[in-house]
């Protein structure tokens, strides 16, 4: 049916040197982002020249009730991320336009055995950090390829 | 300034082609130069008229024809214009084409303008233009 | 919400308006220091006989660097550098333009003062009238002036002070003794307020906050935002309520070279609600330190005086309904590959129908390590460690140690990849003597080797789709998982439950969240996702993901009140979202058990965009056992002026609406008019709370009101996007 097997990334001859800028220094999104592009095969950015910019422009990530019963108690909460990003080539031309990422999870809550909330709650946003590192890059091939 | 027109008026010039008679123009050509109390002229050709023998208008050009006089308040003026149209007997001067009047309070520029020597008012020429004048910061050295 | 773009008036378009007497000029030029610009004017005449006065008649304009001014008549006397204008007299600069009777200026000292002034900001709609303005190089000082961002024939809003000071540098404006009319009606005097003259800032007035409810009956917050200096600022919050007395809120807000944070707090003496008399209020201090490139140091410590607070002082059903409230601080470390923190967390019950002692330990402290190194492109080594010292006010405590390293093998290429991870998780406990039954063990272990292969392949084709072309990819997978049984409930119970679960939860090694229970396991996850992304963006068009785990050997840890599981395999999982144009978005999810042959959870979450700003979100959810709601929200723009806002969400399975919303907004070019009325459920005795709020939003001075965009954010998915 017309599949066949993923042609390799285009992510290295197309970009060149790609550098990963986070407005917040302290954002593991950016760290994420490095190690993934490096293993996709885009080399490194190297200090003081030219290099293509994946710039995320704006991350947030919240946690709010989602559902909540009769005696308003929450039942489920929802950790939102939301990330937005382009790309930039060595050029300044814009590669991949501005855009949002939102990722979600739902997970529930019961306010009378409530101990192992914050866990789940830490797993989650470790998870839904993995997955946006993986919706960007796909993103990245995505536009690449086509160009 | 006032007193510059009962002042001694001398006039010389490289060629001058006078016509005698009362109300004969005369005209001098080539580095003109009036001079009359603190009233200071030069320009390239003028024209002298004369009406029942006292001198009635001078008409100057140059490029540009220039004058200078120090006004009764001690204030020097230097005046510069390609045309200088002066009707003694209105005492009204009307300089055109480029015109710069210099004075320590400012520089006055415009296209037309009419200077009343009596009043010291400076009309603009009424060719739309107006005129200006540039007022230098105390501070500041003239430019 | 924008402020309005400078003296944008469409909304109610008026010829009294001031226009721009003079193309702006280039800031650039108006730089220089005033003092050593020369001045030029022109004019029709101008009459230099005065003893040191020059006298300029007839359609006069006066320059300077940004200045200009145009009058009839300008007498300019050279000694002094000072002018006086006679007949009507029009200035503008960079910053601001008006009109005035009179005018009189200094050159030197670079100040001109009008009387009977009409004036307008170049930047943004403010204006107003003034006395008397002095104009002193970028400041400017009315006496008995107004402000406001109505065009001057329709005064919907007008601030009229004593004093209003504008500083063009800052584009601040601050008033004195400022009285706010609304349509001609005074409602509110103000010792201070201070408002942005052009859009650079978002801060400015903050207005009442007008509302009635069932709880406070009528509610009054007025806060007063305080500039202090560059680098810090603060918000004073009295609120007065009628049936509670006054309460006084504060929020400083700090910022310095390497340090950052915000102090809030309220406070309310002896509430005059019967069953509450005593003092009420709850104080946070949020405050970030950076260490260097790799480390910070960060606190976020709150606390609340009783159980009631949330339920009786917040506004929305999302924000009655908090339970706990943590405090987190700490020393966070992040490194390419590494991460460590150690940090000290506790949480205060903030509701009342949660039991004292039921709250989470406390972690003091907690220290995490998290390092991971590439060997080889193909091998990885990593570690994750954990200690934590447990503490609880009626619980006994105790400490855990966590250790984690782990092999991973990420073979693969462009199509495919193929990881197996060997971890050996080694856990150690050491607990106080109030946890034990008589002769367990005081110091358990637990240890186990985890096995887990993780492989898939991608699949694409691109095809053409209306004028672009769209990439279809497939992503099947396959995770298999082998974790030994080890018996583990006499293990304490410090932060672990069951997780959620869901997508994820195919893929994870553990169905449990926190180290007290690693689940054993001989099962394989298999699972297949499917999207389409536009080649011209990006964007992901279309995602549907289905999968589901097979047990080879059904698990056998648990804890008490864990929901049960099927021998042969968890429920299925299917997910799909999908998104029209930038108008619409639709997400679907549905967990079916085979084996109960029944759902356990779907869930269906359309939203819709139209017009300028229309917004409409409609949701069902259904979780087995625990909840069957629907949630519509819409925001309807009827014209450019009304817009009509709402939410329902009603619970099917108690039939019963849990909150519901209604809203009209009225909008003109400077004033924005929002009446609100929500009701929503109150905690214990299931009764309601009905709140009536007004919002007041002056379009230009900051948004002013109740903070709408989050209490509709909260109620109304996306309303402030």
């Amino acid at each position: 049916c017309g599949f066949r097997p993923r042609a390799s990334l285009a992510l290295a001859d197309e970009l060149g040197p790609v550098k990963v800028s986070t407005s917040d220094p302290y954002s593991p999104l950016g760290q994420g982002l490095s190690v993934a592009l490096t293993r996709a095969g885009a080399a490194p950015a190297v200090e003081g020249q030219p290099s293509a910019q994946l710039r995320v422009l704006s991350e947030s990530l919240g946690t709010r009730p989602l559902a909540l019963d009769r005696l308003a108690q929450v039942r489920e909460y929802e950790t939102t991320y939301r990330v937005r990003f382009d790309l930039v080539g060595a050029d300044g031309a814009v590669r991949v336009p501005a855009q949002d990422v939102e990722l979600s999870r739902e997970y529930t809550y019961d306010s009378v055995a409530s101990a192992g909330s914050p866990a789940e709650q830490a797993l989650i946003q470790d998870e839904l950090r993995r997955e946006m590192q993986a919706a960007i890059l796909r993103r990245l091939d995505a536009v690449l390829r086509a160009d | 300034r006032s007193t510059d027109r009962s002042q001694p008026m001398d006039i010389d010039a490289d060629s001058t082609d006078a016509l005698l008679g009362d109300d004969a123009v005369t005209t001098m050509n080539g580095n003109v130069r009036i001079r009359q109390g603190t009233l200071e002229v030069d320009a390239d050709r003028a024209e002298i008229h004369r009406a029942g023998g006292d001198i009635s208008q001078i008409v100057l050009t140059g490029a540009p024809a220039r004058l200078r006089q120090v006004s009764d308040t001690g204030e020097p003026m230097d005046a510069r214009a390609q045309r200088v149209v002066y009707d003694r007997t209105s005492e009204i001067m009307v300089l055109t084409g480029a015109v710069l009047i210099e004075q320590p309070r400012g520089s006055v520029r415009g296209e037309t303008l009419k200077y009343n020597l009596d009043t010291g008012r400076i009309e603009g020429g009424g060719d739309g233009q107006g005129i200006s004048m540039r007022i230098l910061p105390k501070t500041a050295p003239a430019n | 919400q924008d402020p309005a773009p400078a003296a944008d008036w469409a909304l109610c378009p008026s010829p009294e308006g001031l226009p721009l007497f003079q193309p702006l000029a280039d800031p650039a030029t108006s730089a220089a220091d005033p003092a050593t610009l020369a001045t030029d004017i022109s004019a029709e005449n101008l009459d230099v006989s005065g003893r040191e006065t020059t006298v300029f008649e007839g359609d006069v304009e006066l320059r300077r660097g940004g200045q200009w001014l145009g009058t009839d008549k300008l007498t300019y006397s050279h000694e002094s550098e000072r002018f006086v204008t006679e007949g009507q007299v029009r200035f503008q600069d960079d910053g601001i333009r008006f009109t005035a009777d009179q005018a009189a200026g200094d050159q030197k000292a670079d100040t001109i003062v009008l009387d009977g002034v009409q004036y307008q900001f170049n930047q943004n709609a403010g204006n107003g009238r003034a006395d008397r303005i002095t104009m002193r190089g970028d400041l400017g000082e009315m006496a008995g002036g107004t402000y406001s961002t109505c065009p001057p024939g329709q005064r919907q809003w007008e601030f009229s002070a004593s004093r209003i000071d504008v500083d063009q540098e800052e584009a601040m404006g601050t008033a004195r003794n400022a009285t706010l009319r609304l349509g001609g009606v005074p409602v509110l005097w103000l010792p201070y307020i201070r408002f942005p003259t052009d859009d650079r800032r978002r801060t400015g007035l903050l207005s009442p906050k007008i509302g009635f409810d069932d709880r406070n009956g009528f509610d009054y917050e007025q806060p007063v935002y305080l500039n202090l200096a560059p680098n810090y600022d603060a918000t004073l919050t009295p609120r007065w309520m009628a049936r509670r007395g006054l309460m006084l809120g504060a929020q400083f807000r700090y910022l310095t070279a390497r340090s950052r944070g915000e102090i809030e707090g309220t406070w309310l003496g002896n509430d005059d609600e019967p069953g509450r008399g005593y003092d009420r209020g709850v104080a946070s201090l949020r405050h970030t330190t950076s260490l260097g490139p790799n480390w910070y140091a960060s606190a976020d410590l709150n606390h609340v005086s009783d159980v009631f607070y949330f339920d009786d002082f917040n506004d929305s059903l999302a924000s009655t309904s908090i339970t706990l409230l943590p405090s987190t601080a700490g020393l966070y470390g992040r490194g390419y590959g590494w991460t460590a923190s150690l940090s000290a967390q506790r949480w205060q019950i903030a509701n009342p129908l949660v039991l004292p002692g039921t709250e989470p330990y406390r972690r003091l402290p907690a220290a995490d390590l998290r390092w991971n190194k590439a060997l080889l492109p193909w091998m990885e080594f990593g570690l994750q460690a954990e200690a934590v010292r447990f503490d609880h006010e009626t619980l006994a405590g105790g400490t855990r140690v966590d250790l984690r390293p782990t092999l991973r093998l990420p073979f693969g290429g462009a199509a495919w990849y193929a990881t197996p991870e060997f971890s050996w998780r080694y856990t150690s406990w050491s607990l106080d003597g109030g946890l034990l039954a008589p002769g367990a063990d005081r110091s358990p272990t637990r240890s186990l080797p985890i096995t887990r292969f993780d492989a898939g392949a991608f699949f694409e084709r691109e095809f053409a789709w209306g004028d672009g072309r769209l990439l279809q990819t497939l992503e099947p997978r396959l995770v298999y998982l082998n974790v030994p049984y080890r018996e583990q409930d006499d293990l304490p119970l410090f932060d672990t439950q069951p997780l959620t679960f869901s997508w994820p939860g195919l893929f994870r090694d553990n169905r449990f969240g926190g180290a007290d229970r690693q689940a054993d396991a001989d099962q394989v996850t298999l699972a297949v996702t499917s999207r389409v992304l536009d080649t011209a963006d990006g964007r992901e068009r279309l995602s549907a993901s289905l999968g589901r785990i097979h047990y080879f050997d059904p698990p056998r840890v648990t804890v008490p009140g864990a929901p049960p599981l099927s021998d042969d395999g968890s429920a299925w999982v299917a997910e799909a979202s999908l998104t029209l144009g930038q108008r619409w978005t639709l997400g679907l999810a549905q967990q079916w058990d085979p084996d109960r042959e029944r759902t356990n959870l779907s869930a269906v979450r359309s939203q819709w965009r139209f017009g300028d700003g229309g917004l409409v979100n409609a949701a069902y959810r259904y979780r087995a056992d625990v909840l069957e709601q629907g949630d519509l929200s819409f925001v309807v723009p009827v014209n450019d002026r009304w817009r009509l806002l709402g939410r329902w969400n009603y619970s099917l399975r108690d039939r019963e609406t849990l909150e519901s919303l209604a809203g009209v907004e009225w909008k003109s070019c400077c004033l924005a008019v929002r009446v609100l009325a929500r009701e929503y459920i109150r905690e214990f005795g299931g009764d309601r709370n009905l709140g009536i709020y007004l919002e007041l939003e002056l379009n230009g001075v900051g948004s002013l009101g109740r903070d709408t965009a989050r209490l509709l954010d909260d109620a109304i998915l996306d309303y402030s996007r």
